[in-house]
């Protein structure tokens, strides 16, 4: 994994839930991970896969709900949308990265204190 | 990084078993088998590249079903994606797996909802017990009996009880009908207090 991946790895779960914001609709993991790409210009590369463990976790931990579409015996996706304790999730995770980075810049000279 | 080749992956310790509920029907209203559902040759390699998910996997069936099936659509989108900037089959195959993270998913799918089924087994297991003792207890006649069984209904009590155990497993399982099971277990137990009375502790 590269470096600049392992910097990205833990603003995974911010990142999804931004662009489940943002987007407004119900998308599934596939899609989330394309989006995600775009938003990023191609700069963050997702290992796809493990996109998969961290929304279940989310959705385990009540930030993502998700439904099946699509009939039984079908082709089915499961679509992921926030919910509410994700949406607060995501304020506080905002607003923890505005500061961290706001005080790294610092730290690294690239903003006035 | 996976394998194309014909054959299938060992899932702990060799053993290659067809997926569990998916062989004969079963209560999932389902594809038989996940494999060869997909196209041709590359529903096979499909199917041989979440056999090596699969076999890092130790979940109940139907959740190991519905993980490969997200996984299945997942990689059947990647592969359509580069056959469509003019890569082969086989390329295309290869480029979706290997941006995919086989043994990693698996590893982190499995880890991801193996605690999650022994948490509801337990909630599951416990719940209607519970609620069934505070039924005897809080709502019934004071020596354990269902005399006055009438009154019951009227009591605040017996309603709480009694919802508390549908809308809490409910709302805590991922599958309602570990809900129902469970709700009818809780009367079950509630049945029988009430049919035997003399039933002692």
């Amino acid at each position: 994994m590269g470096e600049i991946d392992q910097m990205r790895k833990g603003t995974t779960t911010v990142a999804i839930l931004k662009l489940l914001v943002d987007e407004g609709e119900p998308l599934h993991g596939y899609e989330i991970i394309r989006r995600l790409e775009v938003r990023s210009q191609g700069y963050f590369r997702f290992k796809e896969g493990l996109v998969y463990p961290r929304l279940h976790r989310m959705e385990q931990d009540g930030l993502l709900e998700s439904r099946w579409l699509g009939e039984p015996g079908t082709r089915r996706r499961k679509m992921y949308t926030i919910t509410g304790k994700g949406c607060r999730q995501l304020e506080v995770e905002m607003q923890r990265w505005q500061t961290f980075s706001q005080r790294m810049n610092q730290l690294l000279g690239l903003e006035a204190t | 990084m996976f394998d194309l080749s014909p054959g299938p992956s060992p899932k702990r310790g060799g053993e290659l078993d067809a997926p569990r509920s998916l062989e004969g029907g079963g209560e999932l209203d389902a594809p038989p088998s996940l494999v060869g559902r997909g196209a041709g040759g590359v529903g096979r390699k499909l199917d041989r590249v979440l056999e090596q998910v699969r076999a890092q996997l130790d979940l109940d069936a139907e959740t190991e079903y519905e993980l490969l099936e997200e996984l299945r659509g997942h990689l059947e989108d990647a592969v359509a994606a580069a056959r469509a900037r003019g890569l082969d089959e086989e390329a295309a195959l290869a480029e979706a797996a290997a941006h995919f993270g086989v043994e990693e998913v698996g590893r982190e799918l499995h880890a991801a909802h193996v605690g999650w089924g022994t948490a509801d087994g337990v909630v599951a297991a416990a719940l209607p017990v519970v609620c069934a003792l505070a039924l005897r207890w809080l709502v019934f006649a004071p020596d354990g009996t269902a005399v006055g069984w009438r009154e019951v209904l009227v009591r605040p009590a017996f309603w709480v009880v009694s919802l508390a155990a549908l809308v809490v497993p409910l709302l805590k399982f991922p599958r309602w009908r570990y809900a129902l099971a469970s709700w009818a277990f809780f009367w079950a137990l509630s049945v029988i207090f009430f049919a035997w009375p003399a039933l002692r502790w």
